[in-house]
């Protein structure tokens, strides 16, 4: 198993208040797997990437990554497993607006020790397999949103992680855009043998991934199979 | 991240934010450029003080010590004795001393010419004066036997009593004494022509026998000052306060006058006094500049991390570990105190050398490695030492608190 999760728990909290938001989480993600993760807003399914992707440690139960728990570990590994490992798509791509698209997405190339130089053809051939060739100069506000929501993917993966978290990769996109959209992340996981953990909202988004998991209220209430037949 | 890259960054932020980068550094350039300018023009002086000192003469050092009578003081006695002389031998540093007066061969006077009065140059002599166009010239007779008599020039003597005839055996005023106009010169004027060019005296309006006005006004003078001819690498100023401290107590003439030491090398200490007092004033203005330059930069940094509080949890995310935030941040303080300190440097040398252009100035501004490194260490410093606090704060951030 890439990823395990047995029964996790966590808490917000708010002043005096302790809130419950996720509740007994038991979940096995194998490697290679396209796990799509539903839920109304609300539910706790950004809490939950969040955990898995080593951005939240603030949690009880056991997380094991790799077969290993990472919960009391350095700083420094963390920092090196987030580097290594995971590719993050944010729900509102999360572009450093201030730089240009090369610097956005050369990011993890650069925290991995690369040098610039040797970083640039990378993310150039990254960014012309999410379809953005010749942008690298231009800064996120001169791209629409599905550009900028490719830029975000092209950072996620330009250091060809294990597995790939998006939090809601499509949920500010047209349909048409969307499809685009994640027909990148299927090409991913088909031909890189990339896992993938996707949020969304959208059931016809979900139609992508070939497991899907709902959750409500901070608890999964079914893990099911996808069956291709919503495909066109 | 390497180094480098880091740095890039770092120095990509503060060129993103132009205006408030210069404002923060505006503390920086100035409290820089004043500490680079003082230190230029202190050393150009103290160059040039050393200069002036081993310049003299075949390259040794002197000072004088004057003793400066009062008015209870016996004219006749001599205003150093013989032991004084050697007490002040003894001086460790002290090679030779000479003695000899004060009292030049020239005097400007002003003399009252028909109720206005004229300044005019009046020549002691010894020996024999110029050529005369009417009576005789002085000769060293004069001095021997203590003639009260004086030549006069051709336009002194027409606009004191209207004519050179009417002069001579006319009496002429000069520190409170009379005396008689036996000769007249050709006129003085201020083009200077061949023969006087050749005896290397200057043409006076007034000529007396030396000896004669010496025994009138100037015999306390005589002898009144003493040369030091010290080792090489003493300090000329010390000496002289030292043998000054034993006159005082052991002088033969201690209760009749004071004694200064006049050289000078004593003028550049008073100088050097003034200026180190200025360059410690300066210090002072530049220090608190650079400190309050500091806590600018430091709450520059505040915002900057205040304001990236989400590329700093996209950062960490990519894999940035808190250290390479801390550096970021850290770079970015000491690149903007760097660049200041560097604006700040070539003004403090434009400065500097504005200042020693002034026709006031003796010296040139003087520059070192050392006072270069001065600045780009300091502006370091004030970056690093005001950058710290920001710079952890920003590693220290939750990474869940600032992905949301
Ligand atoms: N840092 C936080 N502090 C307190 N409450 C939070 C925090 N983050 C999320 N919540 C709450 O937890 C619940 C789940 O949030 P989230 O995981 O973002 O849900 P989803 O992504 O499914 O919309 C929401 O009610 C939200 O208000
Ligand atoms: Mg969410």
């Amino acid at each position: 198993m890439l990823i395990e999760l047995k029964n996790v728990n966590k808490y917000y909290q708010n002043g005096s208040q302790r809130f419950h938001v996720l509740k007994h989480i038991n979940l096995a993600i194998d490697r290679g797997e396209f796990l799509s993760i539903m839920g109304p807003s609300g539910a706790g399914k950004t809490s939950l990437i969040n955990l898995i992707g080593f951005i939240d440690r603030q949690f009880e139960g056991e997380y094991l990554f790799n077969g290993k728990s990472y919960q009391q570990a350095s700083d420094r590994t963390l920092s090196r497993i987030r580097n290594q490992s995971v590719g993050f798509v944010f729900q509102n791509f999360k572009l450093i607006g201030n730089n240009t698209i090369l610097e956005n997405v050369e990011l993890p190339l650069l925290y991995g020790d690369l040098s610039k130089r040797a970083a640039k053809p990378i993310v150039e051939k990254a960014l012309e397999r999410v379809g953005l060739p010749n942008s690298s100069q231009k800064i996120p506000n001169e791209l629409s949103g599905g550009q900028q929501q490719r830029v975000a993917i092209a950072r996620a993966l330009v250091h060809q992680p294990k597995f790939i978290i998006a939090d809601e990769p499509t949920g500010a996109l047209d349909s048409q855009t969307s499809a685009e959209i994640m027909q990148i992340f299927r090409d991913l996981n088909q031909q890189e043998k990339t896992t993938i953990v996707l949020v969304t909202h959208d059931s016809q988004v979900s139609q992508y991934g070939e497991r899907l998991i709902k959750i409500l209220d901070g608890a999964i209430i079914a893990d099911q199979e996808v069956t291709p037949r919503a495909l066109h | 991240m390497r180094f480098t890259e880091i740095w890039t960054t770092a120095l990509r932020a503060i060129l993103k934010n132009k205006r408030r980068s210069i404002l923060t550094m505006l503390g920086i350039i100035i409290g820089i450029a004043a500490v680079v300018t003082i230190l230029a023009i202190g050393d150009g002086f103290s160059n040039w003080v050393t200069k002036s000192i081993t310049a003299n003469k075949s390259g040794k050092i002197e000072t004088q010590i004057v003793f400066l009578p009062d008015g209870t003081a016996n004219t006749n006695s001599d205003p150093f004795s013989q032991r004084d002389l050697s007490l002040i031998e003894q001086l460790p540093g002290v090679t030779k001393v000479k003695q000899s007066s004060s009292e030049g061969d020239y005097k400007q006077l002003n003399l009252p010419v028909k109720n206005k009065t004229k300044s005019v140059l009046v020549h002691f002599t010894k020996g024999k004066s110029s050529p005369v166009v009417a009576g005789r010239r002085l000769m060293p007779s004069d001095n021997q036997t203590g003639n009260q008599v004086a030549v006069i020039d051709v336009s002194l003597a027409k606009s004191l009593f209207g004519s050179t005839t009417n002069a001579l055996h006319h009496g002429v005023e000069v520190d409170d004494h009379l005396y008689e106009i036996v000769g007249i010169r050709s006129r003085v004027t201020d083009s200077v022509n061949f023969s006087d060019a050749m005896s290397s005296e200057m043409p006076a309006n007034i000529t007396l026998p030396k000896r004669v006005h010496q025994r009138y006004v100037q015999n306390e003078r005589s002898g009144d000052v003493l040369t030091l001819i010290l080792t090489k690498g003493t300090k000329a100023s010390k000496l002289s306060k030292k043998a000054i401290r034993i006159l005082e107590t052991q002088g033969s003439m201690r209760n009749q006058g004071d004694y200064q030491s006049s050289d000078p090398t004593t003028q550049a200490d008073v100088f050097g006094k003034i200026l180190n007092a200025i360059t410690y004033f300066v210090s002072a203005v530049a220090g608190t500049s650079l400190f309050i330059a500091g806590i600018g930069v430091m709450n520059m940094m505040y915002i900057s991390v205040a304001e990236r509080t989400m590329e700093i949890g996209i950062r960490r995310a990519m894999g940035a570990r808190q250290q390479d935030i801390r550096m970021q941040f850290l770079l970015e303080s000491a690149t903007l105190t760097i660049l200041g300190g560097l604006i700040g440097y070539g003004l403090g040398v434009l400065l500097a050398l504005g200042i020693s252009a002034l026709p006031v100035m003796p010296f040139h501004a003087s520059f070192s490695l050392g006072g270069f490194l001065l600045a780009f260490g300091v502006s370091t410093a004030v970056g690093l030492i005001f950058g710290v606090m920001p710079a952890n704060a920003a590693s220290r951030k939750d990474l869940i608190d600032i992905i949301r």
